[in-house]
């Protein structure tokens, strides 16, 4: 009873003001605990998206070569693979026999009707590919083919054909007569290459391969067949066993890393079964973004956590301020120094202490919600001991806040106290000078962190510390000209009738007591509008450099069915060209003169549906460049044509006319003609297009039996297409100069073309055994194009080549730094162009349909209406969420949730203090308000004083803070990795203006209220109480 | 629980003020019997509060000597005045506010003042105490919640917390009515006669100045009545 319990009736007495202590230790503790969680719990994201975006490279694919005949061997070897669960995090395993090496496959035991292919069986491997026709083959000798090699037609292949498969023989397959029979018992289509189940292989390998037998889509048989295959067949028996992202915590890497390289030891010792996995790569990967995370979220924290308990500081000594009476009472009841330090900071301290459980709490709540709305799902937030020793230092922290924030209070005499006046302010100039070393401080540390700084280093976090410095030392500095502004507006409205203005300005000039505030203040507003600011860049560049990545606002990964151009099909499902695009990827197989990807586009349409790459031209300007052909493609399907040709000054060995087509299977279809003869003539040809024939040109083939030079003028002067008894004339532009063009000469030719109204004539003339032509010109040649420095040769003379061997020459007709989707490695073309000159090109590529912002709910279901299956779909707003999951955006969100934390902190900070102070302020106004002047003036002298200080901070924070983000973000890392796509680091003016705006009104709530609460108190009775 | 003498020779206070030099207290020489009551009165700025706080060891006189009972107090350190004054005065001021804790009450703020005293020292228990002075029935009631002159009254019983020897009351009565006025100088009589402690109260007001048995008049920082 000798008074300790005289503390919970004390804090329930100020229960306001020590509310609002409590509140800013609970967030102090809160900042310093949240670092640890945060970092934690973020880099847990970050492992969990490394792994996740890794996919099947994660996983452990075990493989051994065998003669799939014997089933001992393939039992061997699955039993010797690891069980599911032996090493964490790999639960599951996917048995699955394949043949790497091509087997031969063909209607008839002699070969007929050949084709190649692969054998696989893969442990439910029904359960992801979608069964188009028939059923999953589960017996031996059954199969299943895909979708689109039935569709091709080529092959006669129906479900219960028998399919005669072998091993391939040097030239190719020649049948099996003593071999296994399959029978085709139903046809899949894969749902998604990217699915996890097939461990990124790619099964659909389809390709026409012109004059050898083609390759068609894996096969896909029961594991029985494989018994069944004629002796011996070798094969590859696998178990992929993938890896759980969701499973493999932070606290596992280190015992997950050795338990694989453990494995991946013994299997590599044995040298019979093989391992492969990218685990270890990732891993480090990861880890090498963990520590950019960990650095990054320690700087903000620690930046936050000093303003905190600056807020603090303040808090804490206007709370012991209050007790002051208190203090000087224990004092004069003889209670020993040690005493009255305890009586004095018993408060405080319990507060302190109570804050802690309830910053931790407070800070695993927030780490949960930025968990739920930032991190990969199902991120644990973890209470480790970090996040509590770093709340014990914020409680540290905050009795030597208390200590050094009560000294003044604590020390002060009774009397001093009683007369309410404080020490001499013989300090304003160490204060000035410390304030001006400390400025010095700060303005060299930021020098040298832009020193120091290498560009595109996005590993120097330490950047991060830049704003913090700049916003410091301005704010230290600036509010030092607050009291000189004041000086020089009191002097001037001293004989006016601006009384507020004057007394306001005369109080803040004479009493600048709440600097130190309205430094603080300043700070917290500049790191809040430098974070609100940087938020408002990186999020501007990461929305572009996802737009620049993937090109538009959704991208569908696409297969095709034979018969399908997806060019077409596209077309078929936007016709209108708003909102759909086709696109081919293709890395040439030869021709030495593209490094870097080709990209074709359908150039009417990249301005409608593509975004503009960040530093990239417009794309109007890529379209325009690439190029529209000025005639159509010509699709021929009518059984018969019909040539008009005028030949003239014909030399005596005289050429074949040879109609060019091109199918979907042959990439060079010839129909030979008559041979040109003099005068006016009618050719008439029958025609392979039942499926449909692009009309490609004329060649003047040279007959084997004519020598020397072949000369003269043909003129082309019209095209009926029939059926032979009815024609009707095709529009093949023969009167459009941009219509027809040289073909490429084979040997040594010229063709000299001139169209007229009369068709087209061409004055052509061959030597040495060389021939010419004309071409329709619905692909120009060369390609125009648009491409990144060093992403092609630039030699016109070479050309791009295709796995069939055919050639392209592009022109680069414009330079970019960067493309969509391929950024700076790459080469746009028109894609109708490419498939036109490259027969091989649509098989080769990878093709997606790129989705524009005007796309309809149903655009997915309207492509695969139009014959197009698609597999996946990246979305802006996935990449956009992936990137802003990155470290770097991590610790910008933090900064950001805990700079604008933190300036409310503050304006809560001054509020208090306000409150605090106006006690001793009361009097002042109380003698004012006695000798006459009134309470609307002195009301308005309130508001104006709290305005003056309040709004300096203002005054210096924002431009500080947006100075800083233009200053500082440049340098400041925004992704884990670089980018050649242009950012931009002008901060956006509507976030900013919102947030200055909202802080502005909130200070001036405050001022207002503060000043109308000091003028309720500061009634004439309080004068008679300073008496005492 | 006694009185104590209090002897005051040639007390000097000078305070600067603006750069010059302002007399408070002029050579003022006093006298205080065991026992005995005395009222000091004077006009405003005549050095009343000055030495009031010099005789509460809250200010060093600029010279001149303060004796109280055995204890000199010109001559203590700063630590030796505390602990003196945890024990030899108690101290009652002109605003009860600055001599109590509103937020306990009077028995807790009783014992509050005892905290400057080891645990060993025993003392009558507070609410003894509160009842020897009529207070009993406001022992557990908060301070906050009494009235001005319960306050003041408790303020009396809280500076007898550590039966001191000496009590000095600063304008005890200031603020007050007449009732109130009248119970508290009842009180502080009833503490010198039953406790037998040394009363110096410090008044502007007549009425309370005639109730005392010896009265000393300051003007200008001199003792213009007998001091004796």
């Amino acid at each position: 009873m000798r008074g300790r319990s005289l503390v919970l009736p004390g804090l329930w007495w100020r229960r306001g003001l020590n509310l609002a202590v409590l509140s800013v230790a609970v967030v102090t503790t809160t900042a310093a605990a949240l670092g640890p969680l945060y970092a934690r719990a973020s880099t847990e994201s970050t492992l969990n998206d490394h792994l996740t975006e890794a996919g099947s490279t994660t996983g452990l694919h075990f493989y051994a070569y065998v003669d799939a005949t014997i089933q001992r061997d393939i039992d061997r070897f699955e039993s010797t693979a690891p069980r599911p669960g032996a090493i964490p995090g790999y639960d599951s395993a996917i048995d699955g026999i394949y043949t790497p090496e091509k087997v031969g496959v063909s209607t008839s035991a002699e070969g007929h009707g050949a084709v190649t292919s692969h054998l696989l069986w893969r442990a439910g491997m029904c359960q992801h590919v979608a069964i188009v026709h028939g059923r999953c083959p589960s017996g031996p000798l059954e199969m299943m083919a895909s979708q689109r090699t039935f569709d091709s037609g080529a092959y006669g292949w129906r479900i219960g054909t028998k399919l005669y498969v072998g091993a391939l023989s040097v030239e190719g397959f020649d049948g099996n007569p003593e071999g296994a029979v399959l029978r085709v018992v139903g046809t899949y289509r894969q749902n998604d290459v990217n699915d996890p189940y097939w461990f990124g292989r790619n099964y659909a390998d389809q390709q026409f391969r012109g004059d050898q037998p083609d390759l068609v889509d894996t096969l896909m048989v029961s594991r029985a067949t494989f018994a069944a295959l004629p002796r011996p067949a070798f094969a590859q028996a696998e178990v992929d066993m993938p890896l759980n992202p969701g499973a493999l915590r932070l606290s596992d890497v280190a015992h997950e890393r050795r338990a694989v390289a453990a494995t991946v030891g013994r299997y590599q010792a044995s040298q019979e079964i093989h391992v492969t996995t990218q685990l270890r790569l990732v891993l480090d990967d990861a880890h090498r973004e963990q520590q950019l995370v960990e650095v990054g979220t320690l700087l903000v924290t620690l930046q936050l956590g000093l303003l905190a308990w600056l807020v603090l500081f303040q808090v804490v000594a206007d709370a012991i301020e209050a007790r002051g009476n208190e203090i000087a009472m224990a004092k004069l009841r003889g209670l020993s120094p040690a005493a009255t330090v305890r009586f004095g900071l018993a408060e405080p301290v319990v507060l302190l202490a109570l804050a802690v459980p309830v910053g931790l709490l407070a800070a695993v709540g927030v780490t949960h919600v930025f968990a739920g709305s930032v991190l990969v799902p199902g991120v644990p937030v973890v209470m480790a001991w970090a996040p509590i020793v770093a709340a014990l230092i914020a409680f540290g922290g905050g009795l030597v806040a208390a200590a050094l924030a009560g000294y003044r209070t604590l020390t002060r005499g009774v009397l001093d106290q009683w007369r309410r006046t404080t020490r001499a302010p013989g300090h304003s100039r160490i204060g000035l000078v410390i304030d001006v070393l400390l400025a010095l401080v700060a303005v060299t540390g930021l020098a040298a962190l832009r020193a120091h700084h290498h560009a595109r280093d996005t590993h120097d976090s330490a950047t991060l510390l830049a704003p913090g410095l700049l916003v410091f030392a301005v704010a230290l500095l600036g509010v030092r000209l607050l009291p000189l502004g004041c000086r020089w507006i009191a002097g001037r409205t001293r004989a006016s009738r601006r009384m507020g203005l004057f007394l306001a300005s005369r109080q803040v000039a004479r009493r600048p007591v709440g600097l130190r505030l309205a430094a603080l203040l300043a700070v917290a507003v500049g790191l809040a509008t430098f974070a609100v600011a940087g938020e408002s860049v990186a999020r501007s560049n990461r929305a572009a450099r996802a737009q620049s990545e993937l090109g538009a606002s959704q991208v569908a990964s696409i297969q095709y069915d034979a018969k399908q151009d997806p060019v077409a099909a596209t077309h078929t499902a936007d016709p209108d060209g708003r909102w759909a695009m086709a696109v081919a990827t293709w890395l040439p197989d030869g021709g030495e003169t593209v490094t870097g990807t080709v990209i074709g586009v359908d150039g009417s349409r990249l301005a409608a549906v593509a975004y503009r790459p960040a530093g990239g031209p417009a794309l109007a300007s890529m379209g325009e460049a690439v190029g529209a052909a000025s005639v159509r493609p010509i699709t021929l399907t009518a059984p018969q044509i019909r040539l008009h040709i005028t030949g003239r000054d014909l030399s005596a060995g005289t050429p074949y006319v040879q109609l060019n087509l091109r199918t979907a299977r042959d990439a060079f279809v010839d129909v030979q003609l008559e041979r040109l003869r003099a005068g006016a003539h009618v050719y008439v040809a029958s025609l392979p297009c039942k499926p449909g024939c692009l009309f490609r040109g004329i060649t003047w083939d040279r007959p084997i039996t004519v020598e020397g030079t072949m000369r003269g003028t043909a003129t082309l002067t019209g095209i009926d297409i029939g059926d032979g008894t009815t024609w009707r004339p095709l529009d093949a532009s023969l009167t459009n100069p941009d219509g027809w063009r040289a073909a490429a000469p084979q040997g040594e030719a010229t063709d000299e073309l001139r169209v007229s109204f009369t068709g087209v004539t061409d004055r052509f003339r061959a030597i040495n055994g060389g021939y010419g032509g004309i071409l329709y010109a619905y692909a120009p040649s060369p390609i125009p194009a648009v491409a990144t420095p060093g992403s092609y040769v630039s030699n016109p003379k070479l050309a791009m080549e295709d796995l069939l061997g055919a050639q392209a020459t592009f022109n680069v007709i414009q330079s970019a730094d960067v493309l969509p989707d391929v950024l700076d490695n790459g080469v746009l073309m028109n894609l109708p162009f490419v498939q036109a000159e490259l027969p091989a090109f649509s098989e080769e590529a990878t093709w997606s349909v790129w989705l524009g912002p005007r796309a309809p709910p149903d655009a997915r279901a309207r492509l695969e209406a139009a014959g197009l299956h698609i597999q996946s779909v990246r979305t802006e707003r996935q990449r956009t969420d992936q990137l802003a999951r990155q470290g770097p955006a991590l610790a910008l969100l933090l900064l950001l949730a805990c700079a604008v934390a933190g300036a409310v902190l503050a304006v809560g900070g001054t509020a208090i203090s306000i409150a605090a102070s106006s006690r001793r302020r009361s009097y002042e106004i109380a003698a004012l308000r006695t000798v006459g002047l009134p309470r609307a003036a002195l009301l308005r002298a309130g508001v104006i004083e709290q305005l003056l200080l309040l709004g300096a901070a203002v005054a210096l924070g924002v431009p500080t803070g947006l100075l800083a983000a233009r200053l500082a973000m440049p340098v400041i890392p925004e992704f884990s990795d670089t980018t050649p796509v242009a950012l931009h680091y002008v901060p956006r003016l509507a976030p900013t203006a919102i947030f200055a705006s909202a802080f502005i009104v909130l200070l001036t709530i405050t001022a207002v209220l503060a000043a109308a609460w000091l003028m309720r108190t500061a009634v004439p009775d309080r004068l008679r109480e300073a008496e005492g | 629980m006694s009185g104590v003498t209090v002897r005051c020779s040639e007390l000097r206070q000078v305070y600067p003020l603006e750069g010059e030099a302002v007399t408070a207290l002029a050579d003022v020489d006093l006298d205080v019997a065991v026992g005995e009551g005395i009222a000091i009165s004077g006009p405003s700025g005549s050095g009343k509060s000055t030495l009031t706080s010099i005789l509460a060891g809250l200010r060093r006189p600029t010279a001149g000597r303060v004796q109280v009972g055995a204890d000199e107090l010109t001559a203590m350190s700063e630590r030796q005045l505390l602990r003196w004054r945890g024990r030899g005065i108690g101290v009652v001021l002109q605003n009860p506010s600055r001599s109590l804790l509103p937020y306990a009450s009077p028995e807790q703020n009783v014992y509050f003042a005892r905290r400057s005293r080891p645990r060993s020292e025993t003392f009558r228990p507070a609410r003894e105490l509160l009842a020897e002075l009529g207070l009993a029935e406001l022992a557990g009631h908060r301070v906050a919640r009494l009235s001005g002159g319960e306050q003041q009254r408790v303020s009396v019983a809280v500076a007898m917390a550590t039966e001191p020897q000496l009590l000095v009351a600063d304008e005890p009565t200031s603020q007050l009515d007449a009732v109130n006025r009248d119970r508290v100088v009842d009180l502080l009589l009833r503490v010198n006669e039953r406790f037998g402690t040394t009363l110096i109260v410090v008044t502007h007001d007549e009425a309370v100045d005639q109730r005392l048995p010896r009265r000393v008049t300051l003007a200008e920082g001199r003792v213009v009545s007998p001091a004796f």
